[in-house]
């Protein structure tokens, strides 16, 4: 397995789905290989980095506005 | 008011019940919508379209799910259904922020570790900023699938159904969606332009 290999099996190797001869393919060359291995690091923070990033802004307040827009819609509905 | 008062109230159509849900989850749905259509207008009207969804379908709510797992599957929704109905653009390409290879197979760069783990970098504002304009910077096609995918939780076949599309294409987007992330984020966190 070379780079390019490796870089395509990375979501699977990620998600722990790849078939046992190619898990052991893809760990040979990840032992041989720092670059393959920092880009694997990496590939695993970005996903972590992009879930930290969102979830701080999910603490975000709703507006007092939209809340009296919903309320009003929803007013409007039959029980 | 805990989720069995509320999944009572919800049924029962009580307004205080529903405005409680309102202002509960309501910040939550919104930074959801925005992150999909990335427009305020548009978010908020996500957001209202799908409180009203759920108000008009409460009964169909078996209580066997958490009210904010459900409330975030119809917001989702509600913000796919926008952004369809947008006018398309032309598909932007990726391939200029994906890992290019030498002939051999090698990886044409090197690439420099990052100066601290991600948990600590993102505990600062500012580069929460930075992820958050990444992913905005992503081609739609991308983005999409890998905001529903990696940020809000949905599975390969839910995210495929809502994007209209198959299981294997989901995965090619969210593997390419995720090395165009790492190749924006990277010069930020390595220190150096990469």
């Amino acid at each position: 397995m070379n780079c390019r290999e490796l870089s395509q099996f990375l979501m699977e190797y990620v998600g722990d789905t790849l078939e046992r001869d190619v898990h052991e393919n893809f760990e040979s060359h990840l032992k041989a290989c720092p670059n393959c291995h920092t880009y694997l690091v990496q590939y695993r923070e970005t996903i972590r980095a992009g879930q930290l990033a969102c979830g701080d802004e999910d603490c975000s307040e709703v507006p007092e506005d939209l809340v009296q827009a919903v309320l009003a819609a929803i007013s409007k509905e039959p029980r | 008011m805990d989720d069995a008062a509320l999944v009572e109230g919800l049924r029962a159509g009580d307004g205080t019940v529903f405005e409680t849900l309102v202002r509960t989850y309501g910040g939550r749905l919104l930074a959801v919508a925005r992150r999909v259509l990335h427009n305020e207008e548009d978010a908020r009207d996500a957001v209202q379209d799908a409180f009203i969804n759920a108000f008009r379908h409460r009964a169909s709510f078996k209580g066997d799910a958490l009210i904010s797992t459900w409330l975030h599957s119809i917001v989702v929704n509600s913000a796919l259904m926008r952004l369809r109905s947008r006018t398309r653009k032309a598909e932007e390409p990726i391939e200029d922020y994906l890992p290019r290879f030498l002939p051999d197979g090698h990886h044409a760069e090197s690439f420099p570790s990052w100066t601290e783990p991600v948990d600590q970098a993102l505990s600062r504002k500012e580069t929460a900023r930075m992820v958050r304009a990444a992913i905005e910077e992503l081609p739609e096609t991308y983005r999409t699938v890998v905001l529903l995918r990696d940020i809000e939780g949905l599975s390969t076949e839910e995210t495929a159904k809502i994007v209209d599309t198959t299981p294997n294409a989901v995965k090619i987007r969210l593997h390419r969606g995720r090395m165009a992330l790492r190749t924006l984020i990277a010069p930020h966190l390595a220190g150096v332009t990469t």
